[in-house]
Parts: C-alpha cells; structure tokens; sequence
C-alpha cells in the first residue's frame, strides 16, 4: 500500500512548477538583501529572511521588495515587521531597555578586567635593570642566544 | 537476545561506573591509596561494558535487529552499510550511547596511562571522571534508553535522517566533537582532583595540559568541519550563523584555549593557579551546557533532536555541576597560592593576562547572547533575538585584539620588557604588517577591518615564523647541521612551543580566510532564462536549464550550470550536482543544495532561489567568496600543530648537555 501511494506520488511529481519570487534590479535587490539580514525569518531558527530558503522566508522578503519599491525608508520597513511581529523580528537587539544589558555587561567585563590585570601586574620600573638581568633562570641560554642574534 | 545483551552492558557499567566514583572519593578523601587498584578495574570495567554495548548495538543496526527499539527508529534495509553504521549516533538515544563508549576510551586511557603515576591524585580524579560517567551511564540506562525491546517487530524501518545522508562531513563532524565533548571530562577530573586534595604540584600539570590538548584538538577540528558542512550543504551561502548549538561548541573551545595560555603562566610563575583550574572546570560545565542546547529542544535549532525527555535529567546535572565547581573553588581555593609575583603589563604574562581577559570576554558575549532571549523571556515575557549582527559586532574587534595579541605575546619576554628591545624586535614585523597593508590599499582593498585583520596577520606570520625557525638556524651555523635537522631537532627539543607556534600559523590562516571571505563577497541574484549568463566577481554563470530527478527518498529540480572563468575555461554543473531544490515527502518546504565550486583563490557558489518550469526561467542567488577554502584547509596545519605539542617529550634524566635547556623552555600556546 505504502508502496502503491509512494509510486503514484512520484509518477505524479510532487514539486510544484514554480517556487518563489524573482529578485529585483541590482541596485534595489542589494538594499532588500541588506534589509533581509536584518530580519528574522519568522519559521527558522535564528536565521534571517535573506539566509533562509524557507517558502515564509521568501515571502517576507517578498513583502521587503514590495516596501522598497513603495519608496519607504530602512526605518519604516524595520517598524512594519516590528509592528507585526514584535521586536523579536530584528536579528540585531536594539541598544535601549531590555537589550541594553546585553550591549553593556561585555564592555563592563571588560573595564572590570583591565583594570584587575594593571592591578596584579607590577608598576613598570623605570629603573629596572635589562630584561636578560631581570628574566628567570628559565630564559635559557639557548633562547638569549636567539634573542641576542635577533638584536644584531 | 541483542537487547538483553546491550541493555545488560549498559548496567555492569552503571555500576562500575558508581563503584569507582564512591570509592575513589571517599577513599581519596581519606588519603588511602592502597584502594587505587580497585578504582582502576572499575574504571575498566565501565570501559570494557560501554564499549561492548556499542558493539553489540553496531550488530544489531547491521543485522537489523527491529526487535530493538533503536533499530527500528533509525535502521532501515536499503541504507548503505556506511551510513546504517553511522546512525548509531543520528539519533538521540544511540548518540549518547556512543558518547557512553567515548567515555569509556577516554577514562581506559587515562588509567592505564597513569596507571603507576601521580598516586595522590589519582583516585580522587578517576572518581570524578567516574562520577561523570555514572550521570551518562544512568541516562543510557534510564531516559535515554535505546535497547528497549519490541515484542512484535516491523520488517523494516524508515532509516536515518535523511539530511545526515546527504554529505560524508557528516561520517566524521559529529564523532569529533563528541571526542572533544567527552575529552573535557579529563581535565575536570584531573583539576577537581587538585581542588579536592588541595594542592597542584608541577607533575599533575603535564596530564592536566596534555589532557585538555587532546579534546581541544577534536573539538577545533569538529567545530571547522561543522561549518564546512553547513556551508557546502544548507546553501545560504555561509559557514556559521551563531546557532545556538554552533555557539555551545565554540564556547568551551575559547575557555580551552584560554587555558592552554594562562596554563603557561602558572608552570612559569606559579601564578594564576585558581584561574587555570577554574578554566578546566569551566571548559567542561560549558560542554555540558552545550550537551543540554543540543540535545533538550530548549533551543530549536537544526541539531536538537525533537521530543526528548532527558532535559529535566541534564538540568540537575548542570545544577550539580555548578554547585560542585563553586563550593570546590570556593573551599579550596585559597589552598592554590600564587608563588610569586607577576612582571609589568608589558611582559609575556601580561599579554597571555589580557588574551585570557579577551577569550573570557568572547566566552561571555556568546554565553549571554545565547541565553539573553530565554532571560527576557522568563523575566519580562518578551520575546527577542539575538543574532548574527550583534555576534558579530561584538566578536570582530575582540578577535583583532587575540590577532595582534599572537604576534606581541611572543615577543615580549617574562618578567618586563626593554622597550629598546622591543622596539628592534618589532621592527620587521611591523613593517610586513605595513607592507602587507599598503599593498592590499594599493590594489583597491578598502575597509578598517579586513585591511587591519591582514596587517596584523602578517605581522603575527614573521613573529611566528622567526620563533620557528631560529632555533633551527641557530643550530645550523653552530653545530653545522643541514636544515631538515636541525629544524626537526629544534622542534623535538621544545616540541610543545613548535607546535603551539604552528597551531598559531592555522589561526592566522583561518583568521584571514574569515576576513576575505566576509569582507571581500561577491553577491549577486538575478533570473536568468534558458542559455542566458551572468556576471558574478569576475566569472561568467550560464543557465543550462532545467532538469528534474528522482531518487527513492526525494525528488529534485536542478538547474543545469556552466561555470566559466575570466580566461574562458567552462565547466558544467549537471543534474545532481547542479544547484537543486530537494523535494522530501515529509516536508512541505523544499530543501536547497548549492553547487560550490571551489577553487584555491576563491570559491563560486550558486543556490538555486526559484524557478519557473514553464517558462524555463530560474533565480539563483551566486557568491564569489574568496579564500574561503583555507578555513577547512587548515585543519591539517592545526592538527600537525597539536600533535607536535603532544608528542611525548624523552625523559630529561638522561644527559645534562646545554642544548637539553631548551626543553625547559615553556610556552606552547
């Protein structure tokens, strides 16, 4: 049986005579592709409208190629598709409210890091001695012998 | 009889598994080290166990046995041998029973290896792995369960996924990074063992960076191949979008490679201990962590596998783990005192401090960005994402700072710098690094980014190159040798330094290709009707027409192609290798699969957007992404780097010649 409906399917042919949309002129098509990077394909998993091949996908950057011709400006097609879909549309978080944290707490991590390693490192000694005096033993003669032929 | 068989082996290595792990504690708690032996013959028992019931399920998907629950979900009749052994791990259930043998090869090889070394660790250590492996073993045992048997089994089976058919990557991609996954388990025990006992001695340092080499090693190698998989198969014409699963892969990669940096300080400065071990710990809890993306469906990606119970299961794991690593660092760690001090910023610690600040910091961001959408989910009940922008915006300039980092670090010798010496040292260097920049400027390449990512990985390039080779020509001026020699006896005498050095060399290789490829692409889309072309970089794309295929499993529509270069030279694209849309019954969406033609420079590649039968027409999204190739080509170089770092150093008692020094010598980034 399973058999009988698998043949009639593929005699049949279950592609469809046509697929998706066609892409516009080459300058409008390139400013679709960069807004289709900025929003989430809304079927996909974290991937943007202009990276998935997904027929929702396709269509959503259908209705992109509808707005840019309409004339409408980069913002008014980012609020079209946050109005619909919240800002979950946006594959980039905004930089206010929730989503700010997510901007801030690697800069912070940072500043906190900085600031612990100038505080566990020494004070640099302008009156130190040449670093072959300073080294540990460990900075074997072989590699000064490197570092001596280097300085030549 | 095969579940019988399988589901008993998973048993006897459940209990060995807890036998060890209660015994190696409590008795390494105490300090009785005469309890070691049976700690080892359990271990070896859990091994031997887990890797018979793998072997028992491998007969049973060859033989297909669909009295076995397993069988009868991936196994099917028609699938090729290859990839009938291959579904053992397509599939939740027998994926973590392979990761149960895993296991088991890894715990076997650490005993044995050590099996008359490092007595006062020991126990502790194998008693933590063990305690890892008994969490796997009751998972197989219970939730995830793949010997359950079936009273009245089907004739046949529906086979694997079909997705996982499609690519031989996709034989080797998941097995490498379960050996990564798996591997960390080592070092967590190896530096849980210290914690517990309290002190870290020199001697349990070379196991501790020898054992994460090794899974860090597999997992670079899993993490390339991955995206060399869902470039040249998922067809939108990128290698990595910072899935939620690539990002649990990458991040125990970054703390793994962190240690092996701040590793260098602790042998070298008896400084850092705390750090170093928390990096060990924190490497595993984040395979882990990763484990539970992949395998709980909390993320929808393309790797969760769907409708699994074992979430709850993982969760406490993690929970577990993340108390045990805390309250150990938290008791003991005070026990690791720094031994002396460290040098100015301007020394090789201090670049090796501000690269492990820079790998936490990369760590952090796809940690947060991973998880941000679940925290504003759960908190404020709203929904976000956090994509590919902002990975990248983050990731890009704290990835030029480990560039330049790989070429200062070297440089600078411990202790502090004499900004003199420096100064000569950076000369030539700096100068390519110039030289390589004016010249890309000069030939029309322009942004701050790439052209900032090429100077700094010429400059790192003679950095490297120097360290490498002047040891050898040392040699051949002093002791007369030829230049194959002498290179082989410098890289044997500081073997882990060489290798950290070439490894060095694939990163800049890969880090170079990210940068072209991601600046430098080439992107055009366009419908083009039946024998028309188009411009796409500097080739010529010619449509063929179409052509429609069967096989059992799908149907497709693939449009014909000749690719022809600037100097003319065609070459056809035809039916299965042309860009297709894959028709699965399954599936309503069609499954796309791009033609890459690759080349040395740059690779040109097509995926097929849309077509019409009727009129004969098609629109095709095409890529020229040059150098993009060398991100999986350097796998080699990373691999010969790596292993050139663990190849096992002869005992230093032999002879107290000069040249032995230079085995002292630390510093195998």
């Amino acid at each position: 049986m399973i058999a009988l409906v698998l043949s009639l399917v593929l005699t049949q042919g279950y592609a469809p005579p046509r697929q998706g949309q066609d892409p516009l002129d080459q300058v409008h098509e390139a400013r679709v592709q960069l807004l289709g990077k900025q929003l989430r394909c809304a079927v996909c998993q974290g991937v943007s409208i202009a990276d998935s091949p997904a027929s929702m996908a396709r269509a959503q950057l259908d209705k992109v190629r509808e707005l840019v011709m309409e004339g409408k400006s980069d913002q008014e097609i980012y609020d079209y598709f946050v109005d619909r879909y919240g800002e979950w549309a946006l594959m980039e978080p905004k930089k206010s409210g929730v989503t700010l944290g997510l901007w801030l707490a690697p800069l912070l991590l940072l500043v906190i890091g900085v600031i612990s390693i100038l505080s566990s490192t020494k004070k640099k000694d302008p009156a130190a001695p040449a670093p072959a005096a300073e080294a540990p033993p460990a900075e074997d003669d072989y590699l000064a012998k490197v570092r001596a032929d280097l300085d030549k | 009889m095969n579940s019988t068989l399988g589901y008993g082996l998973v048993l006897t290595g459940l209990l060995c598994s807890a036998f060890a792990a209660v015994v190696g504690i409590v008795t390494g708690l105490m300090r009785k080290e005469s309890a070691l032996p049976m700690v080892q013959k359990a271990v070896y028992g859990f091994a031997a166990s887990m890797i018979g019931s793998n072997l028992v399920m491998v007969y049973a998907l060859l033989s297909h046995d669909f009295s076995v629950k397993y069988v009868a979900q991936v196994g099917s009749r028609s699938t090729p041998v290859i990839f009938t052994i291959v579904s053992l791990w397509s599939a939740l259930e027998g994926s973590i029973l392979f990761w149960g043998a895993i296991m088991g090869a890894y715990l076997f090889a650490f005993a044995w290896m050590y099996r008359k070394e490092h007595g006062r660790y020991m126990q502790l250590s194998l008693g933590v792995m063990a305690a890892v492996a008994t969490f796997f073993a009751f998972l197989i045992a219970g939730p995830a369960n793949p010997w359950t048997h079936i009273a009245n089994p089907l004739a046949d089976g529906p086979g694997p996924n079909p997705l996982l058919q499609n690519h031989p990557l996709m034989i080797i991609h998941p097995p490498m990074l379960y050996l990564g996954y798996v591997g960390m388990t080592i070092p967590f025990g190896i530096a849980a063992g210290a914690l517990l006992r309290g002190e870290l001695g020199d001697a349990w340092l070379v196991p501790l960076r020898k054992w994460t080499l090794v899974p860090w090693t597999f997992l670079t190698v899993g993490i390339i191949l991955g995206s060399w998989w869902a470039y040249a198969v998922l067809g939108w014409g990128g290698y990595w979008a910072w899935d939620p699963v690539e990002n649990a892969s990458f991040m125990p990669w970054l703390t793994a490679t962190a240690f092996m940096h701040s590793t260098m300080v602790l042998e070298k400065k008896k400084s850092l201990k705390l750090w170093t071990i928390a990096l060990a710990l924190a490497s595993f809890v984040l395979t882990i962590i990763g484990t539970f993306m992949t395998r709980s469906g909390v993320f929808n990606s393309v790797h969760a596998f769907t409708q699994s119970d074992i979430g709850p299961t993982f969760l406490v794991f993690i929970g577990i783990l993340l108390v045990f690593s805390v309250l150990l660092i938290a008791l003991r760690g005070h026990m690791l005192v720094a031994e002396s001090q460290l040098g100015t910023i301007a020394s090789r610690e201090g670049s090796i401090l501000l690269n492990n600040l820079v790998f936490a910091a990369l760590t952090f961001v796809v940690l947060l960005g991973t998880l941000y959408p679940l925290i504003t989910e759960g908190l404020f009940h709203k929904k976000i994402t956090v994509g590919e922008p902002y990975f990248n915006q983050m990731a890009l300039p704290l990835s030029l700072v480990m560039l330049f980092l790989m070429g200062v670090g070297p440089m600078l010798p411990w202790g502090q710098a004499d900004p003199k010496v420096t100064q000569r040292q950076a000369l030539i260097p700096g100068g390519v690094g110039l030289a390589i920049v004016a010249v890309c400027y000069a030939f029309g390449y322009r942004g701050v980014m790439p052209l900032t990512a090429f100077g700094f990985a010429g400059f790192v390039t003679v950095v490297t190159l120097r360290e490498l080779f002047l040891p050898a020509q040392q040699r051949m001026s002093e002791q007369k040798e030829s230049l194959a020699t002498a290179i082989f006896v410098s890289a044997s005498r500081a073997n882990r330094r060489f290798g950290g050095y070439v490894v060095h060399l694939g990163i800049v290789i890969v880090m170079v290709a990210v940068a072209a490829s991601s600046a430098y692409k080439v992107h055009t889309t366009g419908t083009l009707k039946t024998g028309e072309a188009m411009q796409v970089g500097s080739y010529k794309v010619r449509f063929d027409g179409l052509e429609r295929g069967k096989e059992p499993h799908r149907e497709w529509i693939a449009a014909n192609l000749t690719i022809i270069t600037e100097s003319g030279a065609e070459k056809q694209y035809r039916g299965a290798d042309a860009p297709r849309m894959n028709f699965y019954e399954r599936s309503t969406d069609p499954v796309g699969s791009p033609t890459v033609s690759e080349r040395i420079v740059s690779d040109v590649y097509v995926s097929l957007l849309s077509y019409d039968a009727n009129g004969g027409s098609a629109s095709f999204n095409m890529w020229v992404f040059p150098l993009v190739g060398w991100i999986w080509y350097a796998i080699p170089i990373l691999v010969l780097g790596a292993l050139i770092s663990l190849w096992p150093q002869r005992k230093k008692a032999a002879a107290p010649a000069p040249v032995a020094a230079a085995e002292a010598v630390p510093g195998a980034p």
